[in-house]
């Protein structure tokens, strides 16, 4: 009985030992420090944004068409020479996240013909208003240095893209992610 | 532009030359000078007999189409519906086809041979008004032909009572505006209306609703001749030389690398190695042949091994290529098959009207792609995407017999016939991205047909 | 029996062709193509440039089917033809077999699908023609899903041609169908093909814009997206909007459309929309082409002007109020007027473009609630006589396009300018078919013009003298020819050869009056004139008055006016002027303030409001006639309500609400219904506008066979059979005129027209000589002032410059070109206006289309004489070189 006794506290005070050094957590000191979210993590989305810094959004709406939820609203507008916001002819004048009514499916960045919305790593969701849920565009736009490819590369008058010249092209939204 | 003298030929014996003898002795461009040597004769037999019997006269001769696609003529004017007036006669003298010389001399030096052969057409045909077309770079031979019109309305030969017959033919001139696609009969018509000049959807064709829409009977200037010297000297004498259902002489324009280039006005009887190495002298530095392409350039080409075929329309559809309007260039072993290809891409690219989808984008691709590989710039897969859009053969491919005129098959055809005949250069091109060929001149430029409402920047470019 | 062996798709005396297609063996007309038939039967063909409203270009070849013929010369054995035909010009043969999904059928699609692709750009999210575009729908069904393409696409500047139309060359397939609409339907030769090759792009003329008034229609056509409309240019992507179907409220042509809205707001406006191979789709293979003002200038009721709150007059303040207390302010303020003055001291004012129904209640509040027969719609009119006349013709009217005609005869008017759609219809029919127009009078229809056999233009005013003398002259009397002839300044053989087409005619034929001309001021002559003309001509001559005013002939029907009996004795919209200030009328009620702007005399009328003691109006917006009001009652615009709406041939229609009603705006019913409750009646009991439709008919049309929810499904108004003389049209499987058809959406309300007597047509005077320049005549036209357009958000795209018609005599006289600028003289005022040298106006006559850059005609009572003077376009060239270098 008595070794039962000791096994347990010895249990007990290594665990309590691991605790001191710090040794095998699984909780942390949130908000300090943070977790490291896997690639296929579905955060808040974030709207990438070319290497020069044009927006990859071109305003389609096929984010809003195949949103389940019917959580995004978005309206377009056309660029123009002073105001060249977007790649093509077209961009997201407004572009609003219900991130209430989100789901977090990531339908959105599978339907995104330009590789504009991507779930991002960030899970912190909390908010003080209702208002303050609707993420706008500005909210999720990447900054201008994050942006990568070039949009030449998505030229839709040139039509042949090699394997090679795609992949440059695309980059790898998922190692963009790690560095989130 | 000289008619150039044969020589002497067993074969040619009995030949007579008519459309073009002896050129620099017999000017014959005045109407003084045409009736010296017998002109009009054949007004004279035409206004005797009925319109039927000459048109029997000249299907009895076999004569067909000169133009290129060989429709015997009579034929083509019995399809006239009975009783339908008025109806026009329409002298097809576009001659745009590269290679193709012959309706040049012919309006240049004898103008009054082809108004002979019109009056009597529109006799045959019962029409009363003629109309030549004549492409807009003929300056010389619009004039010559419109001062020959004229002499010949002053003498009272056209007009409202041709040589005192009572019968009427007016005949008037019209000059193109530069276009190869209005020598297609239908384009010319719709040319010829004022319009842009598109080709009309056929059927209904010309002979039923034609020119205003009226029926119409559209021949070349060498036909329309010919029917002249037909009624003059007899369908039999016409059959005198004969291969096959090729009957008659016709003029046939050499061009490229002979020794002797010039138009020949030859009976069809003779074989390619004939007309090369006798009639034009030989290969130029008796260098090796290397290919002919014998009927304008949309036809198939033809290979040295099929030298002994007969200049003939069936002995040349024998060895799969055409006689066409009989334009021969001949090409020796410095040609690059497919810088020569990509020449006439870059032609048939040039003149597609752009009215139907195949032609307008299959030109302008097929040129696209051949230039690249003659640039050194070719890939892998060039050459089946070729074959796919140019075919094998007739009615084969994107394009051929898909388009609303012969001109996307003629553009399509040289390339099946150039990836037939020389393949491996096509895959060396590739291969070596070079060309070992190496006199060649790059004056090929794609911005050669660049238009100016072309853009060469993105639209959205923000540099 | 002989019923039986009819094919359904024939009619009797067709020859009926037998042949087989994908190894069905299916029936045809003679002349009938390949892709009528095979349409018909489900097997669809895809295609590009064929449209039924336009000619055969067969440029796209992608309806290229394979076809085997029997061999005479074989025993008839099937042998293939050595290449595919396109089934869209290719007419069926006895015994023909063809293949629509073969091998070679599949190659030549597939072939098509690629080259088309090869330099389109891949650009579908950027597109504004994405999820309606024929060419993603085509690339999916028949196209491959690779392409081999491997070199730069072509690439084009982009033109900044028209305000209304965005072209984007580079999407272009050349399908030509917008160079064909202008030229053949629109009548103008404004577009075309340029350079050559694959090199050739779309374009307008001078880089010019597509400036008519059927240009919009050119969006709907293009099957990609080069053509798009600018003023929805980005703004939606057409899978987000909600579609109704609705009619246009703009003229009497009756146009269907469909209304693009999303969270309330109106996109776009197009003819009706359909379900055409799996999307949606406007006229693909169906043609209810609409003009440019129901396209770009529907969207008025979102004004920032609105006031969508009723309103009720507190001191000097009008201050919003709950809807109840507006309409029971109105109703006690009707009742007191009523009490002090006696029921005729009251007038009701309904807009002709309000539906029926609020028509119908307005008539009965004012007949049965407060016993007057003040009530009227008839507003435009120059004189009280004019009305009356109009109502006249309203009386006779019985004639119907959608029939179609064997001869037409045409008299005064801009019809393209007032009806649009309808003279559209008109020019189509008899273009196709070869029937003849006639035009008389002093202005004709430049639209119509090349298209018309005999045009006859005498002075003004001497129409109705002709019409009579014509009526004679069919009647057998061959003296009237020589008059005749002086009358038209012609020849007698020219005369003659008219008598004669008129009497030949032993089908239908149809008289057209335009009630707009001069704003009816001729009409007390020419109306009965014309009556007694389509009487003479006997048994299949039908009579078609036109207005523009959308819904003249509805609001005629239910008595929105006074009876005929009362006419004189009543106060009609001509005389309220007069009757406001001699104390007569004290109380008005206004439905709809366009009423009171669009009456010649507005300004009088406006400024007698302020003596009335009690006004209210029923309106959208905040405006000089709203803000005077007693009580404003917020209305529904015509994307907020339902009702039915009658045009120039007697079709109803019905207009739909959108997205339901907008902040406290109700729809004029419901206020009616309130006014006349409070006012102590217990006839108007309505629960619904559907209530008020079904009492409304039973009353008007016993016989009515549809209903009110049929209304709305009730036929393409532009789409029949008349247009057919080669059976080049097909409808597919989701599109089917029968199935939509309701035969009680045609009614017609009085019988044949009646002899007239002689003396009535008495020529009107009109000064003959004494006079330096030219005499005036005018209309109404669609681009010009006007209450609602003047609120759409485009307007000033929308409203055109001042122009005036010129007959080509006199421009030779004047040195005037089309395009000349020149000054209009009248009475001493000047106007600088463009001219336009056209086959309209007689020699001697200039037509102004009112309304126009602001030009008031509110002086004139009779034709005038007016002075032009022409400024040569060459000062104009070069100041425009100038700029542009």
């Amino acid at each position: 009985m008595l070794v039962d006794f000791l096994k347990g506290s010895a249990l007990a005070l290594k665990h309590m030992g691991n605790f001191i050094i710090g040794k095998g957590n699984v909780t942390l000191e949130y908000p300090e420090v943070k977790r490291e979210q896997p690639a296929f993590f579905r955060g808040r989305h974030r709207l990438q944004r070319y290497r020069d810094g044009l927006e990859r959004c071109v305003g389609c709406s096929l984010c809003a068409a195949v949103c389940p939820s019917e959580a995004i609203y978005l309206e377009a507008a056309e660029n123009t020479d002073e105001n060249q916001v977007s790649a093509g002819e077209r961009y997201a004048e407004i572009y609003q996240i219900h991130l209430l009514r989100c789901i977090f499916c990531g339908f959105c960045e599978e339907a995104c013909p330009e590789n504009a919305i991507v779930m991002g790593a960030s899970y912190e969701l909390a908010m003080n208003k209702r208002t303050d849920f609707i993420a706008e565009k500005d909210d999720m736009l990447d900054p201008a240095e994050k942006g990568f490819g070039d949009y030449h590369e998505y030229d839709p008058y040139i039509s042949h893209v090699t394997p090679e010249s795609d992949k440059s092209a695309k980059g790898d939204p998922w190692a963009v992610k790690a560095e989130h | 532009m000289t008619v150039s003298t044969l020589p002497d030929l067993p074969a040619l014996a009995e030949f007579e030359r008519v459309f073009l003898p002896n050129i620099e002795e017999d000017k014959t461009e005045t109407l003084e000078e045409y009736l010296k040597v017998g002109g009009y004769e054949a007004v004279k037999i035409a206004l005797a007999k009925k319109p039927e019997e000459i048109t029997e006269i000249i299907k009895d001769s076999g004569l067909r189409g000169r133009g290129g696609a060989g429709f015997p003529t009579g034929m083509k004017w019995s399809f006239l519906p009975k009783g339908a007036h008025p109806r026009y006669l329409t002298i097809n003298a576009d001659e745009s086809e590269p290679g193709t010389c012959k309706d040049r001399p012919l309006m240049e030096q004898r103008p009054h041979t082809l108004i002979e052969g019109i009056i009597c057409s529109c006799i045959a045909i019962e029409s009363e008004k003629a109309f030549i077309y004549i492409r807009g770079e003929y300056y010389k031979s619009a004039k010559v032909m419109q001062d020959a019109v004229d002499e010949a309305y002053a003498a009272g030969i056209l007009g409202d009572n041709v040589m005192g017959s009572g019968k009427r033919v007016d005949v008037v001139v019209h000059r193109g505006a530069g276009a190869y696609i209005c020598g297609e009969e239908t384009a010319l018509l719709t040319s010829l209306e004022g319009y842009r000049g598109y080709p009309k959807l056929k059927p209904p064709f010309p002979a039923i609703k034609g020119l205003y829409d009226k029926p119409t009977i559209i021949n070349n200037v060498e036909t329309i001749v010919s029917v002249g010297w037909i009624l003059k000297k007899g369908a039999d004498w016409f059959k005198k030389f004969t291969h096959e259902r090729s009957t008659g002489q016709r003029l046939l324009c050499v061009s490229g690398h002979v020794k002797k280039p010039g138009v020949y006005e030859l009976p069809m009887t003779l074989t390619l190695r004939e007309i090369i190495y006798d009639v034009c002298g030989g290969m130029r530095n008796d260098h090796d042949l290397k290919f002919i392409i014998p009927g304008g350039s949309s036809v198939p080409w033809v290979l040295p091994e099929h030298l002994d075929a007969t200049w003939s329309m069936e002995g040349l559809a024998a060895v799969g290529s055409s006689l066409g309007s009989a334009g021969m260039m001949v090409m020796d072993h410095t040609v690059c098959p497919v810088w020569a290809l990509a020449n006439l891409s870059a032609f048939y690219r040039h003149e597609s009207c752009g009215q139907c989808t195949p032609c307008r984008e299959g030109s302008a691709w097929l040129q696209k792609i051949v230039m690249r590989i003659e640039r050194g710039e070719g890939e892998e897969g060039d050459l089946e995407t070729l074959r796919a859009i140019a075919g094998t053969g007739p009615n084969t491919g994107m394009i051929c017999g898909k388009s609303i005129c012969a001109l996307g098959d003629a553009a399509a055809w040289p390339v099946s016939s150039a990836l037939n005949c020389f393949w491996d250069d096509f895959e060396e091109h590739i291969k070596t991205k070079g060309c070992k060929y190496k006199n060649k001149r790059y004056w090929m430029q794609d911005d050669r047909f660049v238009n100016e409402t072309y853009e060469h920047k993105p639209s959205w470019g923000h540099h | 029996m002989a019923d039986q062996s009819v094919h359904p798709a024939l009619k009797p005396g067709d020859e009926e062709i037998k042949l087989v297609i994908n190894g069905k063996e299916v029936v045809g007309k003679k002349g009938e193509t390949i892709i009528s038939v095979a349409a018909r039967e489900d097997y669809y063909i895809p295609h590009y440039c064929w449209h039924p409203a336009l000619s055969v270009a067969g440029n796209c070849r992608l309806c290229l089917v394979e076809i085997h013929l029997p061999n005479p010369r074989n025993d008839n054995k099937l042998a293939p033809l050595p290449k595919p035909a396109i089934a869209c010009q290719t007419p069926i043969t006895e015994g023909m077999h063809v293949f629509t999904d073969s091998q070679l059928a599949k190659e030549c699609q597939e072939g098509m699908m690629e080259f088309l692709l090869v330099n389109h750009p891949l650009d579908c999210p950027i597109c504004d023609r994405g999820g309606e575009c024929m060419l993603q729908r085509y690339s999916m069904e028949y196209g491959t899903p690779h392409t081999r393409m491997r070199d730069p696409k072509r690439k084009y500047l982009k033109p900044e041609a028209d305000p209304l139309i965005d072209i984007e060359r580079n999407r272009c397939i050349m399908c030509t169908r917008c160079v064909r609409f202008c030229d053949e339907v629109a009548g103008e030769h404004v577009m075309g093909v340029f350079a050559r090759g694959s090199d050739n792009y779309i374009g307008t003329f001078g880089q010019g814009p597509v400036a008519n008034i059927l240009s919009g229609n050119v969006i709907d056509l293009c099957p990609v997206g080069c053509l798009t409309s600018k003023p929805f240019r980005f703004k939606a992507r057409v899978w987000e909007l909600l579609q109704t179907q609705s009619t246009s409220i703009w003229d009497a042509s009756g146009s269907k459309v469909t209304h693009w809205t999303r969270n309330g707001r109106l996109y776009r406006t197009t003819p009706p929309s359909r379900k055409y191979h799996g999307v949606y789709t406007v006229n693909e293979d169906t043609e209810e082409f609409i003009d440019n003002i129901t396209r770009f200038g529907s969207d008025f009721p979102s004004h920032e002007n609105r006031w969508d709150e009723s309103r009720v007059k507190f001191g000097e303040n009008l201050l919003p109020a709950a809807f109840t207390e507006a309409v029971r302010r109105v109703a006690t303020g009707l009742k007191k007027v009523a009490d002090e003055h006696g029921p005729d001291s009251l007038a009701i004012l309904v807009s002709p473009r309000s539906s029926m129904e609020e028509g119908y209640l307005a008539q009965k509040l004012a007949r049965d609630v407060i016993g007057t027969e003040n009530i009227d719609w008839r507003v435009s009119f120059q004189t009280a006589e004019a009305a009356e006349a109009a109502a006249q013709a309203f009386q006779h009217a019985n004639g119907d396009l959608e029939d179609g005609f064997d001869a037409v005869v045409v008299l005064n008017g801009d019809y393209l300018h007032s009806v649009p759609a309808f003279a559209m219809r008109l020019k189509e029919h008899a273009r196709l078919t070869g029937k003849p127009i006639v035009q008389i009078g002093h202005h004709h229809d430049a639209f119509l013009a090349p298209h018309s056999k005999y045009k006859f233009h005498c002075a003004p005013g001497s129409t109705a003298k002709a019409l009579q003398l014509l009526s004679k002259g069919v009647g057998g009397d061959t003296s009237v020819v020589s008059e005749l002839a002086k009358i038209f300044s012609t020849e007698s053989s020219r005369v003659e050869a008219l008598i004669t087409l008129l009497k030949g005619v032993e089908g239908r034929g149809l008289v057209l009056q335009s009630l707009e001309d001069l704003n009816g001021l001729l009409l007390p002559n020419e109306v009965p004139a014309a009556l007694a003309f389509v009487g003479a001509l006997g048994g299949g001559w039908k009579y078609i008055p036109t207005l523009r005013d959308r819904n003249a002939f509805g609001l005629h029907a239910v008595g929105a006016q006074p009876k005929a009996d009362a006419e004189g004795k009543s106060v009609n919209a001509r005389q309220l002027a007069d009757a406001i200030e001699d104390g007569t009328i004290k109380g008005l009620l206004v439905l709809g303030a366009d009423a009171l702007h669009h009456s010649p005399d507005r300004e009088r009328l406006l400024a007698s409001l302020g003596k009335l003691d009690f006004y209210a109006v029923s309106d959208l917006f905040d405006s000089d006639y709203t803000r005077i009001a007693d009580v404003y009652l917020a209305a529904a615009s015509h994307l907020e309500k339902d009702g039915t709406f009658c045009d120039v041939e007697g079709n109803l229609a019905r207009l739909a609400s959108t997205e339901g009603l907008v902040g406290g705006a109700r729809p004029e019913w419901e206020m009616l219904t309130g006014i006349a409750t409070i006012m102590g009646s217990d006839n108007f009991a309505y629960e619904t506008v559907e209530d008020v439709f079904k009492e409304m008919m039973s009353v008007i049309a016993p016989d009515f066979k549809g209903t009110f929810k049929k209304l709305l499904l009730a036929g393409p108004r532009n789409d029949n059979s008349i247009k057919d003389p080669g059976g080049a049209r097909t409808h597919t499987k989701d599109y089917n005129p029968g199935d939509y058809r309701t035969d009680g959406a045609h009614f017609r309300w009085t019988g044949e027209p009646v002899a007239i007597d002689d003396q009535t047509a008495a020529p009107r005077s009109v000064p003959e000589s004494g006079f330096d320049g030219f005499l005036l005549t005018w209309g109404e036209h669609v681009q010009g002032d006007d209450y609602h357009l003047n609120h759409a958000s485009i307007v000033e795209l929308l409203q055109k410059a001042p122009y005036v018609e010129l007959n080509p005599v006199d421009a030779v006289k004047l040195g005037a070109e089309t395009g000349d600028r020149g000054t209009l003289d009248i009475n001493g005022e000047s106007y600088e206006v463009e001219l336009k040298v056209c086959e309209g106006p007689a020699p001697g006559v200039v037509y102004l289309p009112a309304g126009l850059g602001g030009i008031k005609l509110s002086g004139l009572t009779d034709t005038q004489a007016v002075k032009l003077e022409v400024v040569k376009s060459n000062a104009l060239a070069e100041a425009g070189a100038g700029n542009t270098a």
